[in-house]
Parts: structure tokens; sequence; C-alpha cells
């Protein structure tokens, strides 16, 4: 890569703020193939005890639509090419719903470098997202770690 | 300490279809090429486009949520390992690993792991779960 790696962390990526919306987590439930009614029915999510139509745990995946991936990878100096998703987290202090608003702001976590088998120097980077609700309360923190195969690797 | 959890029961997902992945793409808004223009992906050394892997995360959430609960759930992590192809067939499998306690709560927390595996034996995602036990009700 490269910028000097370490003087990454801490780096804002984006940041984004999104509605919960029933129509979209209908969609993104069907998306996922979970018939589960909670996610179109008010009252079956009621009987689960849910305040409104929760969203699935994946659900801050729709960012796609807010968020811009190519500029994300380019202003962490990487090639978007040798870029693939390692793993994925979220750790959820209550569960989302329709009706809330999220604001979202991903930050560079780690960033450590890696030399591959065959030869090329690999870089990992963890991204946070920390999510807010309307009450400016942290509701959800979502973990990206992205690794950029070295340049001889395939 | 409870009984350890019974076994998630096993979901299966697919024949994963073009339009399965089109449909994610258009929920999640990634309109990578790679996953939807079959020119593209060749171009790139590809047999054929493939399933971005939050679509076989989202599939294995459901085995997390119809099993443990959705509102008991603390986290969810996954990692993945195997490109999900058109035609895919995949078995949703989940088991109790271990459990502690949360120190800032004192409350019992169970973890799982889960996978989504291929008709070829192959482990496409794999997950790890932890839920609040209190809550859970298996039946």
């Amino acid at each position: 890569m490269t910028v000097a790696a370490e003087s990454l962390i801490g780096t804002v990526i984006d940041e984004y703020a999104f509605p919960l919306e029933e129509g979209k987590i209908r969609e993104f439930a069907r998306a996922i193939h979970d018939p589960a009614e909670r996610y179109t029915d008010a009252e079956a999510a009621a009987r689960e005890g849910f305040a409104a139509i929760p969203a699935p745990l994946t659900f801050t995946v729709i960012a796609g639509h807010y968020r811009d991936a190519r500029a994300a990878v380019e202003k962490l100096g990487l090639d978007i090419r040798r870029i693939v998703v390692g793993e994925v987290g979220w750790e959820y202090e209550r569960p989302l719903v329709a009706g809330d608003r999220l604001h979202g702001r991903r930050v560079v976590v780690d960033v450590r470098t890696r030399e591959g088998g065959r030869g090329g120097t690999m870089t990992i980077v963890t991204l946070e997202t920390e999510f807010r609700d309307q009450h400016d309360d942290v509701v959800l923190r979502w973990r990206e770690t992205l690794i950029e195969r070295g340049r001889t690797g395939s | 300490m409870s009984e350890p959890l019974p076994p998630a029961p096993e979901l299966r997902v697919g024949p994963i279809t073009r339009t399965d992945i089109v449909r994610f793409a258009g929920a999640g808004g990634d309109f990578n090429p790679l996953h939807h223009d079959e020119e593209h992906a060749r171009a790139a050394g590809y047999d054929t486009v493939f399933a971005m892997g939050q679509m076989q995360a989202g599939m294995l959430s459901r085995l997390a949520t119809d099993w443990l609960g959705l509102q008991n759930i603390r986290s969810y992590r996954v990692r993945f390992s195997a490109i999900v192809w058109p035609g895919d067939e995949l078995t949703l499998r989940g088991a109790e690993e271990a459990r502690h306690v949360d120190e800032a709560t004192g409350r019992e927390i169970v973890e799982c792991v889960l996978e989504a595996v291929r008709q070829t034996g192959e482990v496409a995602v794999k997950a790890w779960v932890t839920a609040d036990v209190a809550g859970i009700t298996t039946s």
C-alpha cells in the first residue's frame, strides 16, 4: 500500500444516515429468504415483544445504498481489484426497528501487514462503524475486515 | 448452568438462482457487476456470476434468529471462505459451543457456531453468534 499503514488508524472513512423503513425491511428479509412474519407484520412483531417491525441481524448491509465502496477503498490507499472481505461482525445494544433513524460513522481501527506465502505483502484493514439512533445512543457496532492480497498472490 | 441447547433445526436453501443474487443486490445496494453481469464476470476470470458473501451471511442469520430468537442475540460475526455459485444448494447448521457470564450485566451468554455448507461439503460461510440464555425458548 502507498500510505504508512499505522497513520490510517483513526481515519474516518465515511459518515451517513438512513431511516429504517418497513418496506426496506420486507425487501431485505425476502432477499435473505427469511419468511418470518415479524419482518412483514407489526402484530407478529408485537407478539415477540418488538415495538415495531424489527430489522434482520445483517440489515445494515443496506448501507450499500448510502456509501461508496470505491471511494472508501481509495481513501484507504488500497487496490480494489485485490480486495476481499474476510470477516464481518455486528454487536447489538438493542434490536433495530422500523422508525429508527441511524447515523453511522466508519473509522479505521486496525491495520496489519503480513508476508503472504507467495511473496506478496497482504494488508489487513479493520473498519468499525458505530451506529447511533435518533436519541444519540449507540445501538450497533459493525466491524468489517478487508484483505488486500499481495500483488504476486492470486 | 442449564442444559446445553439442542442443535439448531437444519435449514436448506437453494438451488441459488441468478434472480436470488440480483434480488439481494437490489436490497443491499451492492451493484458490483461481478455479481450480475455475465460478460464482466468472465472477463475477470470467473466462470459465471456469483453471490456476494453478504447474501449467504444473511441466509445463515435466519438460522440464528429462528433458533435463538432475534431479541436475544447480542452479536453475529461471519467469515467468508468459499464462493457460492448459481445452482448451489446450501445446508445451514448450528450448535452450541460454550457459555460465559457477561461481567457487565451478570447475564449468562451462549456462544454458538453456525455454518452454511455447499452441496460439495465445502463451508461457504462460518458464523459465531452470542445470545442471552434467559430469553431462549427451544422446542
